[in-house]
């Protein structure tokens, strides 16, 4: 998961962090996990927006086991986006 | 009426096939492609290391920092590429694209399932050529067509977190590409050599 700006850039922050692989990942003893994209510093799996106020978020899935294109839409299941309060 | 009918349609029709031509060609007029940014800073049929990307500058826009890359602009005139790839101890990927940034193939670590990716990429023409007898023997050697003569290869290798970046770095480095030459035909076997021609003895006329 990699946040840019619309052109495509990475967005620079105090702590250099663009993204999340999953090995990186702090999650929940079931295995899933949240990221929070804010800002200012959050607790837990914090990625920064240095403040812009559109950007936009990628997740990429390389050589997984679950294959999105084998299996109908519905049965995948994709990240949930919420929004948790505005600034 | 139905003039002014024909007229609206004959121009709904105009500017329809306006409208495809536009979409179609523009990809080929777009003069800041991939392979127009890549031209400068990486010389053909060799491996070059990308820097990674910061907010301030990145090579293409959208590249993924978790990754090490290095591409390969490859030019199949002088004959076909052979490309070879250390699989570093993660995800490690090459795709190939057409001069016009379309993505013909890709292989990954685990499809190619040893510890060095090695393929060798041609033309249809090119490959029409190779003995039938030299793909049977060599029944593991990858052989990739290109539909264009000159195109991008991009590796890739993923680093999980950023201090194994070194090592996807390294991986990516030691990747080769270069272009075959074309084999040359196996000398003649040598012929045992000559005896020197002694000259007859005269014999004594009897």
């Amino acid at each position: 998961m990699t946040l840019y700006n619309p052109d495509g850039a990475l967005v620079a922050n105090s702590t250099n962090r663009y993204g999340f692989t999953s090995q990186e990942i702090a999650r929940h003893a079931d295995g899933s996990f949240e990221i929070v994209v804010a800002p200012r510093a959050n607790p837990g799996n914090w990625l920064p927006t240095g403040g812009v106020e559109r950007y936009e978020l990628i997740l990429r899935l390389y050589d997984t086991a679950v294959g999105v294109s084998t299996k109908a839409g519905r049965e995948v299941p994709m990240p949930d986006v919420m929004t948790r309060r505005c600034p | 009426m139905i003039r002014w009918l024909l007229l609206i349609l004959g121009g709904a029709l105009l500017g329809g096939i306006v409208h495809l031509a536009t979409v179609i060609i523009l990809p080929r007029t777009a003069t800041q492609d991939a392979y127009a940014r890549l031209t400068p800073i990486a010389p053909v049929n060799t491996v070059v290391a990308l820097p990674a990307p910061t907010p301030e500058k990145a090579v293409m826009p959208f590249m993924d920092p978790a990754f090490a890359s290095a591409i390969c602009r490859y030019d199949l005139s002088q004959g076909p590429l052979k490309l070879t790839v250390p699989v570093s101890p993660a995800y490690t990927s090459v795709s190939f694209y057409t001069r016009y940034d379309v993505a013909y193939y890709a292989i990954n670590d685990r499809a190619a399932g040893r510890r060095v990716i090695e393929l060798d990429l041609m033309t249809s023409a090119q490959h029409e050529q190779v003995p039938d007898d030299e793909e049977v023997t060599a029944a593991d050697r990858l052989i990739v067509e290109s539909p264009t003569l000159t195109g991008v290869i991009a590796i890739r290798a993923m680093a999980p977190e950023p201090g194994l970046m070194p090592v996807a770095q390294s991986a990516v480095a030691a990747a080769r590409c270069a272009t075959q030459l074309p084999e040359p035909p196996a000398p003649p076997p040598p012929r045992p050599p000559e005896r020197p021609r002694v000259p007859e003895p005269v014999r004594p006329r009897r």
